[in-house]
């Protein structure tokens, strides 16, 4: 025993680091398991409350740059909506000749963004609104612009939200002319990268992303950027797809929330039981004729 | 009463370095204040205070920025560890008000990114070159110039 005690005194720094490195990883491994997420509620409810005692302290920097690029914004929208009308008009109208659903509306959720945190290559932003305003975790989060990130964990009066310049983030996207399907993410800088996108495939500078259908978080036809470059992978048939995103989640201030609408979830779960309901009708019609 | 007042400055430098991000980057880079802190606590208490104190201002960065939980207390105690066997007791106080207090700031910095690009970012596709030039090493740039602060701090305070 007096040995070990020894051995332990002796070489103290390296049982300490070994313990200290072992219990690194298991807090790596807890990171993501619900057992933690209580820690991660206080957490956010503590530095939100305090981001939120100065949040009113403009950053000069960023309100330039938000200034400069709402006025671009407001010029290119005010056009836009008048054609955007137009489209909406003879969208429905052909939806009706071709009996097609409505699509879903979004209900959106105003919110200030009272802090924002850059630690290592996890970008982070706490927005002034909660569980409170019915905001659950994995909801879409944009802004007039476009997509800037997800809810990450919420509390009471108070959501973290990861950014799109975020190491996990990844998001489904399609090129809005030409449909091609991709996976979003970012590897630092300023832009965002589709990656694995075969050359053969129509994608030009200039065209719209937006969100996909395909997404389990994000509602589909948000826009997130628009493509800056094309670069081929060397010895690949495929190429990366440089994206500059519509709504910088760092240049922003208000941001709204993608809340989940109870009435239309309700409304989509009863079609789509009477569709199978249809079905099965259908399929009993069928066998009846048969054995007759 | 030092061990409480260190630790008094050790929380406010890891809350300023969460909270104040958005006001003190540049670039998307910003000083790591926590690593000055520890670079001091290297040269002045040791290797053992070095990586204690290195696990629980990481893991406290970690808890109050909702990261990767263990990421920065891995990082910052593998460079209070490496860093720890430079220590001389002798020396500690020529070193704070002198260039090495710079260089170990410099120094924790680039292990600290270290560790945590090999451990953390490599997999996410951002190359080293992208994480080296954008992150890290504007992020250790703007650490070693705002370390020169307590360095001219310390220096002007008689020596003995």
């Amino acid at each position: 025993m007096r040995r070990l005690l020894n051995f332990f005194i002796l070489f103290k720094e390296y049982v300490v680091l070994t313990l200290l490195v072992f219990l690194s990883f298991f807090f790596m491994a807890l990171s993501r398991s619900t057992e933690v997420q209580p820690l991660r509620a206080i957490t956010t409810v503590f530095v939100s409350s305090l981001q939120s005692l100065y949040s009113w302290i403009p950053n000069p920097f960023t309100l330039s740059q938000e200034n400069e690029g709402l006025r671009e914004h407001t010029i290119l929208l005010s056009s836009e909506v008048a054609q955007l009308r137009r489209a909406k008009a003879e969208n429905e109208e052909l939806r009706k000749l071709l009996s097609l659903k409505p699509r879903e509306g979004w209900k959106l959720l105003a919110a200030e963004i009272v802090g924002k945190t850059s630690i290592g290559d996890r970008n982070m932003l706490t927005i002034s609104a909660g569980e409170s305003s019915s905001i659950q975790k994995g909801m879409a989060v944009m802004t007039d612009g476009g997509l800037i990130g997800r809810v990450y964990s919420t509390s009471g009066g108070f959501s973290l939200i990861e950014g799109l310049f975020n190491r996990d983030m990844r998001v489904a996207v399609k090129i809005a002319r030409t449909r091609v399907d991709g996976i979003l993410g970012w590897e630092g800088g300023d832009e965002l990268v589709v990656r694995d996108v075969p050359k053969a495939l129509d994608v030009k500078e200039g065209d719209l992303v937006v969100t996909s259908e395909y997404s389990t978080f994000f509602p589909s036809e948000v826009p997130v950027g628009m493509i800056s470059r094309l670069e081929p992978e060397p010895n690949s048939l495929f190429r990366k797809i440089y994206v500059t995103p519509a709504a910088h989640p760092f240049r922003v201030e208000h941001c709204y929330v993608v809340l989940k609408d109870a009435t239309l979830e309700k409304e989509k779960a009863a079609l789509d039981v009477k569709a199978t309901e249809e079905m099965n009708r259908k399929s009993d019609l069928g066998k009846k004729k048969k054995t007759k | 009463m030092p061990y409480l007042i260190e630790s008094g400055i050790a929380l406010l430098l890891v809350i300023i370095d969460v909270l104040a991000s958005r006001y003190i980057s540049i670039a998307g880079a910003m000083p790591d204040l926590v690593l000055i802190f520890l670079a001091y606590i290297i040269i002045s208490r040791g290797q053992l205070v070095a990586e204690l104190m290195g696990f629980v201002l990481g893991l406290a960065i970690d808890i109050m920025s909702s990261g990767t939980l263990g990421a920065h207390a891995l990082s910052f105690t593998l460079a209070g560890f490496l860093l720890g066997y430079f220590y001389n007791d002798e020396l500690t106080k020529q070193r704070l008000r002198n260039w090495p207090f710079l260089l170990f700031v410099f120094a924790a910095s680039v292990i600290a990114n270290l560790v945590y690009y090999f451990f953390f970012t490599a997999g996410s596709g951002l190359s080293f070159y992208a994480y080296a030039t954008e992150r890290g090493g504007l992020g250790t740039l703007f650490t070693v110039i705002i370390a020169i602060a307590p360095m001219y701090y310390w220096s002007r305070r008689p020596l003995y």
